[in-house]
Protein backbone atom coordinates (compact mmCIF):
# COMPACT_ATOMS: atom_id res chain seq x y z
CA UNK A 1 0.00 0.00 0.00
CA UNK A 2 2.87 2.36 0.84
CA UNK A 3 4.34 2.17 -2.67
CA UNK A 4 1.04 3.01 -4.27
CA UNK A 5 1.65 6.62 -3.15
CA UNK A 6 5.17 6.92 -4.60
CA UNK A 7 4.16 7.42 -8.24
CA UNK A 8 1.66 10.21 -7.62
CA UNK A 9 4.15 11.88 -5.27
CA UNK A 10 6.87 11.90 -7.92
CA UNK A 11 4.49 13.29 -10.50
CA UNK A 12 3.18 15.99 -8.16
CA UNK A 13 6.65 17.05 -7.06
CA UNK A 14 8.00 17.04 -10.63
CA UNK A 15 5.12 19.20 -11.86
CA UNK A 16 5.46 21.57 -8.91
CA UNK A 17 9.09 22.13 -9.88
CA UNK A 18 8.20 22.62 -13.57
CA UNK A 19 10.27 19.66 -14.74
CA UNK A 20 9.07 17.65 -17.72
CA UNK A 21 8.81 13.88 -17.59
CA UNK A 22 11.41 13.63 -20.39
CA UNK A 23 13.87 15.87 -18.55
CA UNK A 24 13.59 14.06 -15.24
CA UNK A 25 13.86 10.67 -16.95
CA UNK A 26 17.01 11.82 -18.69
CA UNK A 27 18.53 13.15 -15.47
CA UNK A 28 18.05 9.89 -13.62
CA UNK A 29 19.01 7.69 -16.56
CA UNK A 30 15.72 5.97 -17.36
CA UNK A 31 13.35 6.26 -20.29
CA UNK A 32 10.48 8.72 -20.20
CA UNK A 33 8.01 5.91 -20.84
CA UNK A 34 9.36 3.99 -17.81
CA UNK A 35 9.05 7.11 -15.64
CA UNK A 36 5.50 7.47 -16.89
CA UNK A 37 4.73 3.92 -15.74
CA UNK A 38 6.29 4.67 -12.33
CA UNK A 39 4.27 7.84 -11.92
CA UNK A 40 1.07 5.90 -12.63
CA UNK A 41 2.00 3.14 -10.19
CA UNK A 42 2.30 0.61 -12.97
CA UNK A 43 5.91 -0.14 -12.13
CA UNK A 44 7.52 -0.47 -8.73
CA UNK A 45 10.47 1.68 -7.74
CA UNK A 46 13.30 1.12 -5.28
CA UNK A 47 17.05 1.28 -4.84
CA UNK A 48 19.19 3.45 -7.08
CA UNK A 49 16.32 4.74 -9.24
CA UNK A 50 14.38 5.88 -6.17
CA UNK A 51 17.45 7.60 -4.72
CA UNK A 52 18.23 9.29 -8.05
CA UNK A 53 14.69 10.60 -8.52
CA UNK A 54 14.57 11.81 -4.93
CA UNK A 55 17.88 13.63 -5.41
CA UNK A 56 16.67 15.31 -8.60
CA UNK A 57 13.43 16.36 -6.92
CA UNK A 58 15.31 17.59 -3.86
CA UNK A 59 13.63 15.16 -1.48
CA UNK A 60 14.86 12.56 0.94
CA UNK A 61 14.34 9.05 -0.49
CA UNK A 62 12.46 8.07 2.68
CA UNK A 63 10.12 11.01 2.27
CA UNK A 64 9.29 9.82 -1.21
CA UNK A 65 8.99 6.15 -0.40
CA UNK A 66 7.32 5.95 2.96
CA UNK A 67 3.61 5.17 2.97
CA UNK A 68 2.04 8.47 3.84
CA UNK A 69 -0.47 6.41 5.55
CA UNK A 70 -2.57 3.43 5.13
CA UNK A 71 -4.75 5.00 7.81
CA UNK A 72 -5.60 7.89 5.49
CA UNK A 73 -6.56 5.47 2.75
CA UNK A 74 -8.83 3.66 5.20
CA UNK A 75 -10.33 6.95 6.35
CA UNK A 76 -11.07 8.09 2.80
CA UNK A 77 -12.40 4.64 1.87
CA UNK A 78 -14.77 4.81 4.83
CA UNK A 79 -15.77 8.34 3.85
CA UNK A 80 -16.58 7.12 0.34
CA UNK A 81 -18.60 4.19 1.69
CA UNK A 82 -20.74 6.66 3.66
CA UNK A 83 -21.71 8.34 0.37
CA UNK A 84 -22.21 5.41 -2.01
CA UNK A 85 -24.01 7.48 -4.62
CA UNK A 86 -21.29 10.12 -4.89
CA UNK A 87 -19.25 8.09 -7.38
CA UNK A 88 -15.90 8.47 -5.60
CA UNK A 89 -13.09 7.09 -7.77
CA UNK A 90 -11.94 4.39 -5.37
CA UNK A 91 -9.18 3.22 -7.69
CA UNK A 92 -7.57 6.65 -7.43
CA UNK A 93 -7.60 7.16 -3.67
CA UNK A 94 -3.82 6.75 -3.44
CA UNK A 95 -3.39 9.31 -6.17
CA UNK A 96 -5.59 11.76 -4.28
CA UNK A 97 -3.47 11.37 -1.14
CA UNK A 98 -0.25 11.58 -3.08
CA UNK A 99 -1.14 14.56 -5.21
CA UNK A 100 -3.32 16.53 -2.83
CA UNK A 101 -2.27 15.52 0.67
CA UNK A 102 -3.74 18.64 2.25
CA UNK A 103 -7.15 18.17 0.68
CA UNK A 104 -7.06 14.48 1.52
CA UNK A 105 -6.48 15.41 5.18
CA UNK A 106 -9.39 17.88 5.04
CA UNK A 107 -11.76 15.25 3.60
CA UNK A 108 -10.51 12.70 6.13
CA UNK A 109 -10.97 15.09 9.05
CA UNK A 110 -14.50 16.00 7.94
CA UNK A 111 -15.40 12.33 7.53
CA UNK A 112 -14.05 11.48 10.97
CA UNK A 113 -15.89 14.39 12.55
CA UNK A 114 -19.13 13.32 10.87
CA UNK A 115 -18.66 9.77 12.12
CA UNK A 116 -18.04 11.00 15.67
CA UNK A 117 -21.21 13.13 15.51
CA UNK A 118 -23.18 10.13 14.24
CA UNK A 119 -21.97 8.08 17.18
CA UNK A 120 -22.84 10.84 19.61
CA UNK A 121 -26.30 11.25 18.07
CA UNK A 122 -26.95 7.54 18.27
CA UNK A 123 -25.88 7.54 21.93
CA UNK A 124 -28.13 10.48 22.78
CA UNK A 125 -31.03 8.96 20.90
CA UNK A 126 -30.57 5.72 22.81
CA UNK A 127 -30.53 7.60 26.10
CA UNK A 128 -33.67 9.55 25.22
CA UNK A 129 -35.42 6.30 24.40
CA UNK A 130 -34.55 4.79 27.78
CA UNK A 131 -34.96 7.75 30.10
CA UNK A 132 -38.09 7.04 32.20
CA UNK A 133 -38.79 10.74 32.83
CA UNK A 134 -38.55 11.65 29.18
CA UNK A 135 -40.59 8.62 28.14
CA UNK A 136 -43.39 9.68 30.48
CA UNK A 137 -43.12 13.34 29.45
CA UNK A 138 -43.32 12.41 25.77
CA UNK A 139 -46.31 10.22 26.44
CA UNK A 140 -48.07 13.06 28.26
CA UNK A 141 -47.29 15.54 25.52
CA UNK A 142 -48.55 13.18 22.83
CA UNK A 143 -51.73 12.58 24.80
CA UNK A 144 -52.31 16.31 25.11
CA UNK A 145 -51.51 16.88 21.46
CA UNK A 146 -53.98 14.12 20.56
CA UNK A 147 -56.72 15.72 22.63
CA UNK A 148 -55.97 19.18 21.18
CA UNK A 149 -55.84 17.86 17.61
CA UNK A 150 -59.03 15.84 17.88
CA UNK A 151 -60.96 18.50 19.79
CA UNK A 152 -59.89 21.26 17.39
CA UNK A 153 -60.96 19.00 14.50
CA UNK A 154 -64.38 18.53 16.07
CA UNK A 155 -64.82 22.29 16.52
CA UNK A 156 -63.82 23.03 12.93
CA UNK A 157 -65.72 20.16 11.31
CA UNK A 158 -68.99 20.57 13.25
CA UNK A 159 -70.21 24.09 12.71
CA UNK A 160 -73.80 23.11 13.61
CA UNK A 161 -72.83 22.12 17.14
CA UNK A 162 -74.97 23.62 19.93
CA UNK A 163 -73.45 26.24 22.24
CA UNK A 164 -73.22 23.93 25.23
CA UNK A 165 -71.21 21.38 23.27
CA UNK A 166 -69.06 24.07 21.68
CA UNK A 167 -68.28 25.64 25.05
CA UNK A 168 -67.37 22.28 26.53
CA UNK A 169 -64.97 21.41 23.71
CA UNK A 170 -63.48 24.90 23.79
CA UNK A 171 -62.81 24.49 27.52
CA UNK A 172 -61.25 21.06 26.89
CA UNK A 173 -59.04 22.64 24.27
CA UNK A 174 -57.93 25.32 26.73
CA UNK A 175 -57.30 22.78 29.53
CA UNK A 176 -55.18 20.61 27.26
CA UNK A 177 -53.19 23.60 26.02
CA UNK A 178 -52.44 24.53 29.66
CA UNK A 179 -51.34 20.97 30.43
CA UNK A 180 -49.19 20.89 27.31
CA UNK A 181 -47.57 24.18 28.29
CA UNK A 182 -46.84 22.98 31.82
CA UNK A 183 -45.32 19.73 30.61
CA UNK A 184 -43.18 21.66 28.14
CA UNK A 185 -42.02 24.00 30.94
CA UNK A 186 -41.18 21.01 33.14
CA UNK A 187 -39.12 19.58 30.33
CA UNK A 188 -37.19 22.82 29.97
CA UNK A 189 -36.45 22.78 33.72
CA UNK A 190 -35.45 19.14 33.42
CA UNK A 191 -32.92 19.92 30.73
CA UNK A 192 -31.73 23.12 32.40
CA UNK A 193 -31.02 21.43 35.71
CA UNK A 194 -29.11 18.27 34.97
CA UNK A 195 -28.03 17.59 38.55
CA UNK A 196 -31.55 17.71 39.88
CA UNK A 197 -33.06 15.88 36.98
CA UNK A 198 -30.55 13.20 36.27
CA UNK A 199 -29.96 14.37 32.71
CA UNK A 200 -26.30 14.69 31.97
CA UNK A 201 -25.03 12.17 34.46
CA UNK A 202 -21.81 10.32 34.44
CA UNK A 203 -20.50 10.02 30.93
CA UNK A 204 -18.29 7.05 31.78
CA UNK A 205 -21.13 5.13 33.44
CA UNK A 206 -23.28 5.80 30.37
CA UNK A 207 -20.60 4.66 27.96
CA UNK A 208 -19.94 1.52 30.00
CA UNK A 209 -23.66 0.82 30.14
CA UNK A 210 -23.95 1.19 26.36
CA UNK A 211 -20.94 -1.07 25.82
CA UNK A 212 -22.36 -3.87 27.98
CA UNK A 213 -25.94 -3.43 26.78
CA UNK A 214 -24.77 -3.91 23.20
CA UNK A 215 -23.33 -7.29 24.25
CA UNK A 216 -26.37 -8.39 26.25
CA UNK A 217 -24.28 -7.95 29.42
CA UNK A 218 -22.32 -11.07 28.62
CA UNK A 219 -18.80 -11.44 27.18
CA UNK A 220 -18.00 -15.07 26.23
CA UNK A 221 -14.41 -14.11 25.44
CA UNK A 222 -13.83 -12.92 28.99
CA UNK A 223 -15.00 -16.18 30.55
CA UNK A 224 -11.44 -17.45 30.20
CA UNK A 225 -8.21 -15.50 30.75
CA UNK A 226 -7.99 -14.56 27.11
CA UNK A 227 -5.65 -11.58 26.90
CA UNK A 228 -6.11 -10.99 23.19
CA UNK A 229 -9.89 -10.88 23.66
CA UNK A 230 -9.42 -8.36 26.42
CA UNK A 231 -7.28 -6.19 24.14
CA UNK A 232 -9.85 -6.40 21.38
CA UNK A 233 -12.62 -5.35 23.75
CA UNK A 234 -10.46 -2.52 25.06
CA UNK A 235 -10.05 -1.30 21.48
CA UNK A 236 -13.83 -1.37 21.09
CA UNK A 237 -14.13 0.70 24.27
CA UNK A 238 -12.13 3.49 22.67
CA UNK A 239 -14.54 6.20 23.84
CA UNK A 240 -14.20 5.16 27.49
CA UNK A 241 -11.30 6.31 29.65
CA UNK A 242 -8.72 3.53 29.52
CA UNK A 243 -8.56 3.05 33.28
CA UNK A 244 -12.35 2.73 33.59
CA UNK A 245 -12.52 0.34 30.63
CA UNK A 246 -9.79 -1.84 32.10
CA UNK A 247 -11.50 -1.85 35.50
CA UNK A 248 -14.80 -2.91 33.99
CA UNK A 249 -13.27 -5.80 32.02
CA UNK A 250 -11.07 -6.84 34.95
CA UNK A 251 -14.06 -6.99 37.25
CA UNK A 252 -15.91 -9.23 34.80
CA UNK A 253 -12.88 -11.48 34.39
CA UNK A 254 -12.25 -11.70 38.11
CA UNK A 255 -15.82 -12.76 38.86
CA UNK A 256 -15.88 -15.13 35.87
CA UNK A 257 -12.70 -16.77 37.14
CA UNK A 258 -14.04 -17.05 40.71
CA UNK A 259 -17.42 -18.36 39.56
CA UNK A 260 -16.78 -20.39 36.36
CA UNK A 261 -19.86 -20.37 34.18
CA UNK A 262 -20.68 -24.06 33.78
CA UNK A 263 -20.26 -24.90 37.45
CA UNK A 264 -22.06 -21.72 38.50
CA UNK A 265 -25.07 -22.51 36.30
CA UNK A 266 -25.27 -26.00 37.80
CA UNK A 267 -25.09 -24.61 41.34
CA UNK A 268 -27.63 -21.93 40.47
CA UNK A 269 -30.16 -24.44 39.14
CA UNK A 270 -29.66 -26.60 42.21
CA UNK A 271 -30.11 -23.59 44.54
CA UNK A 272 -33.17 -22.41 42.55
CA UNK A 273 -31.26 -19.23 41.60
CA UNK A 274 -31.38 -17.92 45.15
CA UNK A 275 -28.44 -15.49 45.42
CA UNK A 276 -27.87 -15.99 49.13
CA UNK A 277 -27.83 -19.80 48.81
CA UNK A 278 -25.46 -19.40 45.87
CA UNK A 279 -23.13 -17.21 47.92
CA UNK A 280 -23.10 -19.83 50.67
CA UNK A 281 -22.53 -22.66 48.23
CA UNK A 282 -19.73 -21.01 46.28
CA UNK A 283 -18.08 -19.00 49.04
CA UNK A 284 -18.30 -15.89 46.87
CA UNK A 285 -19.54 -12.54 48.13
CA UNK A 286 -23.20 -11.79 47.59
CA UNK A 287 -22.22 -8.81 45.51
CA UNK A 288 -20.19 -10.99 43.12
CA UNK A 289 -23.05 -13.48 42.90
CA UNK A 290 -25.42 -10.62 41.99
CA UNK A 291 -23.01 -9.45 39.33
CA UNK A 292 -22.61 -12.99 37.95
CA UNK A 293 -26.36 -13.56 37.78
CA UNK A 294 -26.80 -10.31 35.87
CA UNK A 295 -24.16 -11.31 33.30
CA UNK A 296 -25.28 -14.80 32.30
CA UNK A 297 -25.59 -15.81 28.64
CA UNK A 298 -29.03 -14.71 27.47
CA UNK A 299 -30.15 -18.01 25.95
CA UNK A 300 -29.38 -20.73 28.47
CA UNK A 301 -32.77 -20.83 30.16
CA UNK A 302 -31.67 -18.88 33.22
CA UNK A 303 -34.01 -16.25 34.70
CA UNK A 304 -33.26 -12.77 33.38
CA UNK A 305 -31.85 -10.50 36.07
CA UNK A 306 -31.44 -6.71 36.13
CA UNK A 307 -28.91 -4.97 38.34
CA UNK A 308 -28.15 -1.53 39.68
CA UNK A 309 -25.13 -0.49 41.71
CA UNK A 310 -24.80 2.82 43.52
CA UNK A 311 -22.44 4.60 45.87
CA UNK A 312 -23.38 5.87 49.34
CA UNK A 313 -24.85 9.04 47.86
CA UNK A 314 -27.13 7.05 45.57
CA UNK A 315 -25.10 7.93 42.46
CA UNK A 316 -25.54 5.19 39.87
CA UNK A 317 -22.32 3.33 39.07
CA UNK A 318 -23.66 0.49 36.95
CA UNK A 319 -27.07 -0.46 35.63
CA UNK A 320 -28.79 -3.17 33.66
CA UNK A 321 -32.47 -2.47 33.05
CA UNK A 322 -35.30 -4.93 32.57
CA UNK A 323 -38.52 -4.20 30.68
CA UNK A 324 -41.01 -2.66 33.10
CA UNK A 325 -38.30 -1.60 35.55
CA UNK A 326 -36.57 1.51 34.22
CA UNK A 327 -33.44 2.66 36.02
CA UNK A 328 -32.22 6.24 36.39
CA UNK A 329 -29.00 7.19 34.63
CA UNK A 330 -27.62 9.03 37.61
CA UNK A 331 -29.57 9.03 40.85
CA UNK A 332 -32.89 10.01 42.34
CA UNK A 333 -34.65 6.67 41.95
CA UNK A 334 -37.50 5.50 44.18
CA UNK A 335 -36.28 5.72 47.81
CA UNK A 336 -38.27 2.58 48.64
CA UNK A 337 -35.97 0.37 46.59
CA UNK A 338 -34.01 -2.14 48.73
CA UNK A 339 -30.90 -0.69 47.04
CA UNK A 340 -31.09 2.27 49.42
CA UNK A 341 -32.39 0.34 52.44
CA UNK A 342 -29.29 -1.85 52.23
CA UNK A 343 -27.04 1.20 52.62
CA UNK A 344 -28.35 1.64 56.18
CA UNK A 345 -27.12 -1.80 57.22
CA UNK A 346 -23.94 -2.70 55.34
CA UNK A 347 -23.44 -6.45 55.08
CA UNK A 348 -27.08 -7.26 55.80
CA UNK A 349 -28.80 -8.70 52.70
CA UNK A 350 -32.30 -7.47 51.94
CA UNK A 351 -34.95 -9.24 49.90
CA UNK A 352 -38.23 -7.63 48.88
CA UNK A 353 -41.13 -8.10 46.52
CA UNK A 354 -41.69 -4.91 44.54
CA UNK A 355 -44.85 -3.92 42.72
CA UNK A 356 -44.48 -1.24 40.05
CA UNK A 357 -47.16 1.30 39.05
CA UNK A 358 -47.64 -0.84 35.93
CA UNK A 359 -48.67 -3.69 38.30
CA UNK A 360 -45.65 -5.81 37.49
CA UNK A 361 -44.08 -7.78 40.31
CA UNK A 362 -40.32 -7.99 40.74
CA UNK A 363 -38.28 -9.82 43.33
CA UNK A 364 -35.26 -7.81 44.42
CA UNK A 365 -32.23 -8.59 46.55
CA UNK A 366 -29.79 -5.96 47.75
CA UNK A 367 -26.66 -5.74 49.80
CA UNK A 368 -24.30 -2.91 50.68
CA UNK A 369 -20.68 -3.58 51.42
CA UNK A 370 -17.47 -1.64 52.04
CA UNK A 371 -15.44 -1.12 48.91
CA UNK A 372 -11.91 0.19 48.60
CA UNK A 373 -9.09 0.78 51.07
CA UNK A 374 -9.78 1.20 54.79
CA UNK A 375 -8.31 3.86 57.01
CA UNK A 376 -8.37 4.55 60.77
CA UNK A 377 -9.49 8.09 60.19
CA UNK A 378 -12.23 7.52 57.62
CA UNK A 379 -15.31 5.32 57.36
CA UNK A 380 -15.08 2.82 54.50
CA UNK A 381 -16.46 3.68 51.10
CA UNK A 382 -19.71 1.78 50.75
CA UNK A 383 -21.49 0.56 47.62
CA UNK A 384 -24.89 -1.00 47.33
CA UNK A 385 -26.04 -3.44 44.67
CA UNK A 386 -29.57 -4.55 43.87
CA UNK A 387 -30.43 -7.56 41.73
CA UNK A 388 -33.98 -7.97 40.45
CA UNK A 389 -36.10 -10.23 38.27
CA UNK A 390 -39.70 -10.77 37.22
CA UNK A 391 -39.32 -14.55 37.33
CA UNK A 392 -42.36 -15.69 39.29
CA UNK A 393 -40.63 -18.91 40.37
CA UNK A 394 -38.23 -16.84 42.49
CA UNK A 395 -40.93 -14.82 44.22
CA UNK A 396 -41.77 -15.94 47.76
CA UNK A 397 -45.52 -16.47 47.75
CA UNK A 398 -46.12 -15.23 51.30
CA UNK A 399 -44.16 -11.97 51.36
CA UNK A 400 -46.20 -8.77 50.96
CA UNK A 401 -45.24 -6.55 48.05
CA UNK A 402 -43.82 -3.05 48.47
CA UNK A 403 -45.41 -0.54 46.11
CA UNK A 404 -42.53 1.26 44.41
CA UNK A 405 -41.97 3.44 41.38
CA UNK A 406 -39.07 4.46 39.16
CA UNK A 407 -38.65 8.14 40.05
CA UNK A 408 -41.10 10.44 41.86
CA UNK A 409 -41.57 12.58 38.74
CA UNK A 410 -42.99 9.64 36.81
CA UNK A 411 -44.64 7.79 39.70
CA UNK A 412 -48.42 8.10 39.95
CA UNK A 413 -48.57 7.02 43.63
CA UNK A 414 -49.75 10.43 44.80
CA UNK A 415 -50.10 9.57 48.50
CA UNK A 416 -46.69 7.93 48.87
CA UNK A 417 -45.04 9.16 52.08
CA UNK A 418 -41.62 8.98 50.42
CA UNK A 419 -42.54 11.32 47.59
CA UNK A 420 -39.79 13.89 47.00
CA UNK A 421 -41.06 15.78 43.96
CA UNK A 422 -44.44 16.21 42.31
CA UNK A 423 -45.75 13.81 39.70
CA UNK A 424 -45.22 15.13 36.20
CA UNK A 425 -48.89 14.64 35.30
CA UNK A 426 -50.77 17.78 36.23
CA UNK B 1 -77.05 0.16 16.55
CA UNK B 2 -73.46 -1.05 16.89
CA UNK B 3 -71.48 -0.43 20.02
CA UNK B 4 -67.91 0.47 20.91
CA UNK B 5 -66.18 0.03 24.25
CA UNK B 6 -63.53 2.71 24.61
CA UNK B 7 -60.87 1.80 27.20
CA UNK B 8 -58.93 5.03 27.66
CA UNK B 9 -57.89 7.11 30.66
CA UNK B 10 -57.53 10.61 29.17
CA UNK B 11 -60.88 12.39 29.79
CA UNK B 12 -60.60 14.84 26.89
CA UNK B 13 -59.66 12.13 24.42
CA UNK B 14 -62.59 10.07 25.69
CA UNK B 15 -64.94 13.00 25.14
CA UNK B 16 -63.63 13.66 21.64
CA UNK B 17 -63.84 10.03 20.53
CA UNK B 18 -67.26 9.61 22.08
CA UNK B 19 -68.52 12.65 20.15
CA UNK B 20 -67.04 11.48 16.84
CA UNK B 21 -68.49 7.97 17.12
CA UNK B 22 -71.90 8.94 18.54
CA UNK B 23 -72.36 11.37 15.67
CA UNK B 24 -71.82 8.42 13.37
CA UNK B 25 -74.50 6.40 15.13
CA UNK B 26 -72.41 4.25 17.46
CA UNK B 27 -73.27 3.50 21.06
CA UNK B 28 -70.16 4.30 23.10
CA UNK B 29 -69.33 2.83 26.50
CA UNK B 30 -66.15 3.96 28.23
CA UNK B 31 -63.84 2.57 30.87
CA UNK B 32 -60.69 4.15 32.32
CA UNK B 33 -59.04 1.59 34.60
CA UNK B 34 -56.92 -1.25 33.30
CA UNK B 35 -57.47 -3.44 36.37
CA UNK B 36 -61.05 -4.49 35.62
CA UNK B 37 -61.18 -3.66 31.91
CA UNK B 38 -61.61 -7.32 30.89
CA UNK B 39 -64.58 -7.75 33.25
CA UNK B 40 -66.10 -4.54 31.91
CA UNK B 41 -65.69 -5.74 28.32
CA UNK B 42 -67.37 -9.03 29.21
CA UNK B 43 -70.28 -7.15 30.81
CA UNK B 44 -70.76 -4.71 27.91
CA UNK B 45 -70.28 -7.15 25.01
CA UNK B 46 -69.30 -4.51 22.42
CA UNK B 47 -68.97 -4.96 18.64
CA UNK B 48 -65.60 -3.17 18.63
CA UNK B 49 -63.10 -2.30 21.38
CA UNK B 50 -60.79 0.70 21.24
CA UNK B 51 -57.97 0.06 23.67
CA UNK B 52 -55.34 2.48 24.94
CA UNK B 53 -51.94 1.02 25.77
CA UNK B 54 -50.82 3.06 28.79
CA UNK B 55 -53.59 2.56 31.34
CA UNK B 56 -53.51 2.71 35.13
CA UNK B 57 -53.03 -0.62 36.92
CA UNK B 58 -52.83 -2.85 33.85
CA UNK B 59 -51.31 -2.28 30.45
CA UNK B 60 -53.25 -2.47 27.20
CA UNK B 61 -51.03 -5.37 26.11
CA UNK B 62 -52.05 -7.43 29.16
CA UNK B 63 -55.73 -6.57 28.66
CA UNK B 64 -55.48 -7.56 25.00
CA UNK B 65 -53.78 -10.84 25.86
CA UNK B 66 -56.39 -11.65 28.52
CA UNK B 67 -59.29 -10.76 26.24
CA UNK B 68 -58.00 -13.08 23.53
CA UNK B 69 -58.13 -16.03 25.93
CA UNK B 70 -61.91 -15.59 26.35
CA UNK B 71 -64.08 -17.32 23.72
CA UNK B 72 -66.29 -14.24 23.27
CA UNK B 73 -63.28 -12.06 22.41
CA UNK B 74 -61.15 -14.38 20.31
CA UNK B 75 -62.28 -12.76 17.06
CA UNK B 76 -63.66 -9.45 18.31
CA UNK B 77 -62.20 -6.45 16.45
CA UNK B 78 -59.83 -4.61 18.78
CA UNK B 79 -58.25 -1.33 17.77
CA UNK B 80 -55.21 -0.38 19.82
CA UNK B 81 -54.78 3.37 20.00
CA UNK B 82 -51.53 4.52 21.56
CA UNK B 83 -48.98 7.28 21.83
CA UNK B 84 -46.32 4.55 21.85
CA UNK B 85 -45.90 4.04 18.14
CA UNK B 86 -42.52 2.34 17.97
CA UNK B 87 -42.14 -0.72 15.76
CA UNK B 88 -41.64 -2.98 18.78
CA UNK B 89 -44.92 -1.79 20.32
CA UNK B 90 -46.75 -2.56 17.10
CA UNK B 91 -45.08 -5.98 16.94
CA UNK B 92 -46.03 -6.72 20.56
CA UNK B 93 -49.62 -5.68 19.88
CA UNK B 94 -49.73 -7.93 16.83
CA UNK B 95 -48.25 -10.81 18.80
CA UNK B 96 -51.03 -10.35 21.37
CA UNK B 97 -53.69 -10.48 18.66
CA UNK B 98 -54.60 -6.86 17.92
CA UNK B 99 -56.84 -6.30 14.89
CA UNK B 100 -55.62 -2.81 14.09
CA UNK B 101 -52.92 -0.57 15.56
CA UNK B 102 -53.17 3.24 15.34
CA UNK B 103 -50.92 5.85 16.84
CA UNK B 104 -51.85 9.09 18.60
CA UNK B 105 -52.35 11.78 17.52
CA UNK B 106 -54.88 10.63 14.95
CA UNK B 107 -57.08 12.42 12.42
CA UNK B 108 -60.74 12.14 13.44
CA UNK B 109 -61.73 10.90 10.00
CA UNK B 110 -59.05 8.18 10.07
CA UNK B 111 -60.25 6.93 13.43
CA UNK B 112 -63.85 6.90 12.27
CA UNK B 113 -62.93 5.05 9.07
CA UNK B 114 -61.00 2.46 11.07
CA UNK B 115 -63.86 1.83 13.50
CA UNK B 116 -66.36 1.61 10.64
CA UNK B 117 -64.16 -0.91 8.84
CA UNK B 118 -63.78 -3.00 11.99
CA UNK B 119 -67.52 -2.88 12.67
CA UNK B 120 -68.53 -4.10 9.20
Amino acid sequence: MAHSLVGPRIRERRRARGVSQVALAKDVGISASYLNLIEHNKRGIAGRTLIAIARELDMAPAELAEGADAGMIDTLTEAASAAPGAGAEMNRVSELIGRFPGWARVVGAIAQRAEAKDRQLSLLSDRLAHDPYLAEAMHLMLSSVTAVHSTAGILVENTEMNDQQRNRFTKNLYDESVRLTETAKDLVVYFDNPLESGVGGDETADLLHDFWAKRGFHAPDLETCNESAQHMLLDEMGDIAREDAEKSLARYQKIAAALPLTAFLEYAKRQHWDPLELAHATGASLRDVFFRLAHLPPDDGAPVFGLIECDASGGVLFRKELPGFPLPRQGGACPLWPLYRALGHPGQPVRAILRTPGDETFTAWAVASPDGPVDYALPPTCKSVMLFTTDAALTPSTAPAVEVGAQCRVCPRQTCASRRTAFLLK
Amino acid sequence: MKSVLLIEDEPNIIEAIRFILEQDGWTVDTHSDGADAVERAAAVGPDVIILDLMLPNKSGFDILRDLRTLPAFVDLPILMLTAKGQAKDRETAEAHGVTKFMTKPFANQDLLAAVRALGD
